[in-house]
């Protein structure tokens, strides 16, 4: 198992550095900086220097490394690091450089209940809760940072950026919190557009997560829609929701799902996805793209895009960005919005080659639309140069809509004798995770 | 008498050289050191918290603490819960370096072991286990073995992981532990039972690790959903060690885990199909539908895990593991959802393409097709360079179909450089085995985009291959003769000049001139490539038709690597191991443990070399030649079995270890606890010798012994001095010489009366070494 767990920052920084097994040199966490950075991307989650064996994870920028000279269980391993993570979450109520620094003791502490001799051992919030002796230390509460967050972030990537998750992002080990239990419907979709706007590839992959601070952690009873199915088969038509596949996590009892759509949940604290499902079949794309090219001469090109939202008016879209790539052989680009156009904006990023169209709020419904003038360096031509033209990429969020039309009927504490009703928060949010369309 | 205040600015003054010379962490160290001391007898604990604190954030930080190690052993001696987990943090950090003085830290954790508390007891058996020096053994195996059988569960989790400690440590400590583990493994508590089967799985190690009986394995399934997620992975990888004794046992195992495959938990969906795929690789049969089974699962992992993209590239190594061992068909209808997204990072997409390759076949190639052509076009390069790849090897594995991708592959001929140097690679693998395409390549050929050296090789390589097709050939050739390149393009370039001659000899006869003249003539040439040139030109000189023969017999490639990707036989791996993910055999990657030894006893060599340079060129503490190195000092462990005592034994010998340097109080502070404390210790000798009975060379004398001078006075003969030093805890002495008597006289004074008398024996001992004293 892992001789060591340590924490870096983004630029190599020891933030956590715990020993378990005293087996491996101690000059590991920048054996495993210098090989992390010579990928060009990302680094490969496990990988072996000198027979030491590295698992890594990669949240809010910090790598979380475990180290060993076994042949390790991989998946295990980076289940753990991940569960770990997740504890510190549970704990700090958000991960980043900045509360790790602040709450390097705390985190020694879950480290040492939650690993021995780097064997797991007590790894749910709850049975570590009673063992930690201290207070989470909270950073200052920034709001104009916490608006400057990346679009795409490294973490986890249902993170929603608008509503309500400041209410989430707290410790469990808050004393006087409220009796209270968040559920969320998170859907990032994939949908793939050919140039004629027909949808070669689309899927969604949905997940049920929550966000318990109930005491007492008692049983729940979740109830999916009536016509609900699990499992496609070939040719067959249904008109309820239908998922490919999913699976549960260990806190769910799925035997009475096929029967009455219910699942039983014995709720662990802090946050946990109840529930994976993937679906493959066709749906409503909720944004359309159509872009339209035009050579106005040899050296100049006319892009201009349409984006439809097609969902219901009373449904509003947090965010749209729209990316596309231009020509390297760009000389300039000007990109055009439309007359009184608010809440937008569209930028040309000269190095990327790339424009950017924000749209920070967008009723079902509507259309927008933007024009980009080319002018091509006198290498290229309009006619070799359209070619270098996207893909078209887009991300956006749209709370309280989901395509699948999964649904949670209710949510039921199953504890007798119980005065108290707890708040059941139940959200739904859609986000993209890839939406291209192609040129 | 004198007040002497020169201790402290004495300790600045020392302070500052070292500074100077050994660089500011160094005195950082020193700072913080004094710091700990001065905020050991403080009442506030929240201000000794912030202290403590900082040394943890120092040792995070990777800077050496251990100096501060006395000091962190005497603040260990705290009630203050959140003081205590940080400083046995502290301590099982350093404990291996400071072997002498890990004693004094022992008697908290045994009193710990014994506390009310369970987490208490539990916490604190934890760490003393984690105290890696041998001579913590004794202390340790009572208190393992009491915990062993403790009423609680947390308690007992901890002793067994102290066994595995103890193992690595001092084995033979260990007789006879087996059983009473594996009695354990019948325990209420999941989590006693893991650890349990974690410590006979290292202890048996060289036997195989734990032995799994036919009733076992029904009793760890009858439990498995007791146990938590890893619990659970840990004996499911327990259990794929283990053979049915018949095809009903195999089936009622696999049955009872396939719900398992449910789980969104990755390691256990992934120990499950390592039971399943162990259990039928004798049967081809059922194995083909265990992969059809738990195909969906995979699938659903792949494309799921929560955006965690480590567990994702892990379920993607294994799903091209299993698709390049012959069961890529089993994929190939969920092709799409192996197409790569933009929000992935690298790693995965890399992978993804990669399996794309693999499952590509007669139905899904044409959307295949299109889906790859538009990642050439990435702009990350390494994601287009290996969708190139991608096309070149499923062109490869399928002949019939790869008219199409090479068409295509020449479509992106007019694409950035690194896209054709790409391309031209793949073509040269791909007329190696099928030399038919060359008609379809003829464009990329003529390009003049192709400028990385490996590509060129390509090139010329191509080119000689097919001279007699590509109506260009030579005169391609051509511009290479004499250019800036590698030896290996030479020798490329020299092999393809002959091909074409052969084919073309007419236009040819002049540029390979050229080229023998260009590689002979130069005096700098490679000397193989030369003799080679040399070779040929003779070879061609003396009979032109006899060395033709020669290259028309060579050998005919009918076999190539790509294809033996795709084998059963393969090297085959450990599913659920890193061997998958690194496609490497185990014993590539894993060592002994004694290789790591190695490592670390290197390091910690370098370390200390290091150390010692920056401490020569520090200025040396040095004083007296009549005193021998107090480091000497015995500390002898008498094994006399008949001096029964309740105390442990390091409490009757204080060592010059056990003192803190350069330990440092006011006068005032002084003052006061020696007009507060009782008399502790009083001893009166006789003055041996009377050259070092003067005030600088006992006030050396002590501080070699880590006692400082506070106070010092000489009236009529009679020498009065003050020192005091801090173990566990102050001291203090009145230290007399009254040359008219011919006596020395020591008064010590301490909180803990015990540690008066102690120290006065101390301070006798040394006064003999010295022959101050008889």
């Amino acid at each position: 198992m892992f001789s060591q767990i340590f924490i870096l920052s983004p630029r190599g920084d020891t933030i956590i550095n715990r020993d378990f097994r005293s087996d491996l040199p101690k000059s590991t966490p920048e054996t495993f900086f210098r090989q992390a950075k010579t990928y060009s991307g990302d680094a490969n989650p496990l990988f072996t220097v000198d027979c030491i064996q590295f698992a890594h994870i990669k949240r809010g920028g910090l790598y979380i490394v475990g180290t060993s000279r076994f042949n390790l269980q991989p998946a295990m391993s980076l289940e753990l690091l991940d569960r770990l993570a997740k504890e510190i979450k549970d704990f700090c109520g958000v991960i980043n450089e900045e509360v790790l620094r602040k709450n390097f003791i705390l985190i020694y502490e879950i480290l040492d209940e939650s690993f021995d001799f780097g064997y797991p051992q007590l790894m749910a919030t709850e049975q570590i809760k009673p063992l930690i002796v201290n207070d989470p230390i909270q950073p200052q509460p920034d709001s104009v940072m916490n608006s400057l967050r990346p679009k795409i972030q490294t973490f986890n990537i249902f993170v929603p950026n608008t509503i309500g998750s400041q209410a989430v992002q707290r410790s469990v080990l808050n004393k006087n919190q409220a009796n209270e239990i968040f559920v969320d419907i998170y859907e990032k979709l994939n949908v793939l557009f050919n140039s004629s706007a027909y949808v070669i590839n689309q899927s969604i992959e949905g997940c049920i997560q929550m966000t318990s601070f109930l005491q007492g952690n008692p049983p729940l009873k979740l109830a999916l829609n009536e016509d609900l199915q699990i499992g496609r088969q070939q040719g067959q038509y249904s008109a309820g929701v239908t998922l490919d596949d999913c699976n549960f996590h260990e806190c769910v009892n799925a035997n009475e799902l096929d029967m009455n759509k219910t699942l039983r949940i014995q709720p662990p604290d802090g946050q946990f996805v109840v529930m994976n499902y993937r679906i493959s079949g066709d749906y409503a794309a909720p944004f359309r793209l159509f872009p339209i090219i035009e050579e106005v001469s040899s050296s100049k090109i006319e892009v201009t895009i349409k984006l439809k939202a097609c969902f219901d008016a009373k449904i509003i879209a947090s965010y749209a960005n729209v990316r596309i790539p231009i020509p390297k052989q760009t000389a300039n680009a000007y990109p055009e919005l439309v007359k009184n156009a608010q809440l937008e904006t569209a930028e040309y990023d000269s190095n990327k080659k790339m424009v950017e169209w924000q749209i920070k709020k967008l009723c079902g419904g509507q259309e927008r639309s933007l024009k980009i003038k080319l002018t091509l360096q006198a290498t290229q031509t309009a006619h070799t140069a359209r070619k270098e033209i996207g893909p078209i990429a887009m991300s956006f969020e749209i709370p309280m809509f989901n395509v699948s039309r999964l649904q949670i009927k209710y949510l039921r504490i199953e504890e007798r004798g119980n005065t108290t009703n707890p708040h059941r928060w139940v959200r739904y949010i859609t986000q993209s995770s890839s939406y291209v369309c192609r040129i | 008498m004198r007040s002497n205040y020169a201790t402290n600015t004495e300790n600045g003054s020392a302070a500052k050289p070292q500074q100077y010379f050994e660089g500011n962490r160094k005195g950082e160290v020193n700072e913080l050191k004094i710091l700990v001391k001065n905020t050991i007898n403080e009442k506030d604990d929240k201000k000794k918290r912030e202290v403590v604190k900082k040394v943890i954030a120092y040792m995070t930080l990777g800077i050496d603490v251990s100096k501060l190690f006395p000091e962190m052993c005497m603040a260990s001696y705290t009630n203050d819960l959140v003081q205590k987990k940080m400083i046995y943090l502290y301590l099982t950090t350093y404990a291996e370096q400071n072997k002498d003085m890990a004693f004094m830290a022992i008697s908290t954790f045994q009193k710990d072991c014994k506390h009310n508390d369970p987490k208490i007891r539990g916490f604190a058996l934890r760490n003393l286990c984690s105290l890696r020096f041998s001579g913590a053994i004794e202390f340790l195996m009572p208190a393992i073995k009491e915990a062993l059988s403790d009423i609680d569960a947390y308690v007992r989790k901890t002793a067994i992981m102290g066994c595995v400690k103890v193992f690595y440590m001092q084995p033979e400590q260990l007789t006879n532990i087996e059983d009473q583990l594996y009695k354990m493994i019948s325990d209420n508590d999941p989590l006693v039972i893991i650890n349990a089967i974690h410590a006979l799985n290292e202890i048996l190690a060289q036997e195989g690790g734990m032995a799994l009986s036919k009733k076992m394995v029904d009793y760890l399934l009858g439990r498995l959903k007791e146990f938590n997620e890893w619990g659970q992975a840990t004996i499911l990888d327990e259990l794929s060690k283990y053979s049915p004794k018949d095809d009903k046992e195999m089936f009622n195992i696999m049955n009872l885990l396939e719900e398992r495959l449910k789980h969104s938990c990755s390691a256990i969906v992934l120990g499950v199909i390592k039971i399943f795929m162990n259990f039928t690789k004798n049967k081809p049969q059922i194995y083909e539908q265990v992969i059809t089974r738990v195909k969906l699962p995979l699938v659903t992992l792949a494309s799921i895990s929560e955006g965690n993209f480590e567990i994702m590239y892990t379920i993607l190594c294994h799903i091209k593991y299993i698709a390049s061992k012959g069961y890529n068909a089993v994929f190939a209808s969920d092709y799409k959802s192996f197409y790569c997204r933009v929000d992935e990072p690298t790693y995965i997409k890399l992978i993804k393409l990669e399996i794309l390759s693999l499952i590509a076949c007669d139905f899904n190639l044409g959307d295949m097709l299109n889906e790859l052509g538009e990642y050439v076009t990435d702009v990350d390069q390494e994601i287009s360079k290996k969708s190139i790849q991608a096309l070149g090897s499923i062109a490869i594995r399928l002949p019939d179909l790869a008219t199409a991708i090479v068409k295509q592959l020449s479509s992106f001929v007019t694409l950035q450089d690194y896209i054709t140097n790409e391309v031209i690679l793949v073509f040269k693998d791909i007329l190696r085995k099928e030399p038919k395409h060359i008609k379809d390549c003829l464009e990329i050929i003529q390009s003049d985009n192709i400028t990385d050296s490996n590509s060129k090789i390509a090139l010329i390589y191509i080119l000689g291959q097919f001279g007699s097709q590509i109506p260009l050939a030579p005169y391609i050739l051509e511009t290479y003769i004499g250019a800036q390149e590698s030896v290996e393009l030479k020798h490329t370039l020299l092999t393809s000049c002959l091909k074409v001659f052969f084919v073309r000899a007419p236009e040819m006869h002049q540029v390979l001139g050229k080229l023998f003249y260009v590689i002979i003539d130069n005096e700098n040439e490679d000397i193989d490539l030369k003799d080679r040139a040399a070779f040929y030109y003779r070879a061609l000189n003396s009979n032109p038709t006899e060395v033709k023969q020669l290259w028309h017999n060579s050998i005919k490639v009918d076999k190539f690597l790509e294809e033996t990707i795709i084998n059963k036989e393969a090297l085959l791996f450990e599913f659920n191991s890193l061997s998958v993910i690194y496609e490497k055999n185990v014993n590539k990657f894993i060592k002994p443990i004694e290789y790591f030894n190695n490592l670390r006893n290197k390091e910690l060599q370098d370390l200390n070399q290091e150390q010692q340079q920056t401490q020569t060129s520090a200025p040396q503490e040095q004083t007296s030649d009549v005193i021998e190195n107090p480091q000497q000092q015995p500390y002898s462990q008498t094994n006399d079995l008949l001096e029964i005592s309740d105390q442990p034994q390091w409490q009757k010998y204080l060592s010059v270890d056990s003192f803190i340097v350069n330990f440092t109080i006011d006068a005032d502070h002084f003052e006061n606890m020696w007009t507060n404390l009782n008399d502790g210790a009083t001893f009166t000798r006789m003055l041996a010798r009377n050259d070092i009975a003067n005030e600088t060379a006992i006030e050396q004398l002590f501080k070699q012994f880590r006692l400082y001078n506070i106070a010092a006075g000489e009236e009529e003969n009679v020498l009065k001095m003050y020192f005091y030093g801090s173990h566990q805890c102050q001291v203090f002495f009145e230290f007399e010489i009254n040359k008219n008597l011919s006596t020395v006289i020591l008064n010590t004074r301490s909180e803990i009366e015990d540690q008066a008398y102690l120290a006065s024996k101390y301070v006798e001992d040394f006064l003999k070494q010295v022959h101050l004293i008889e």
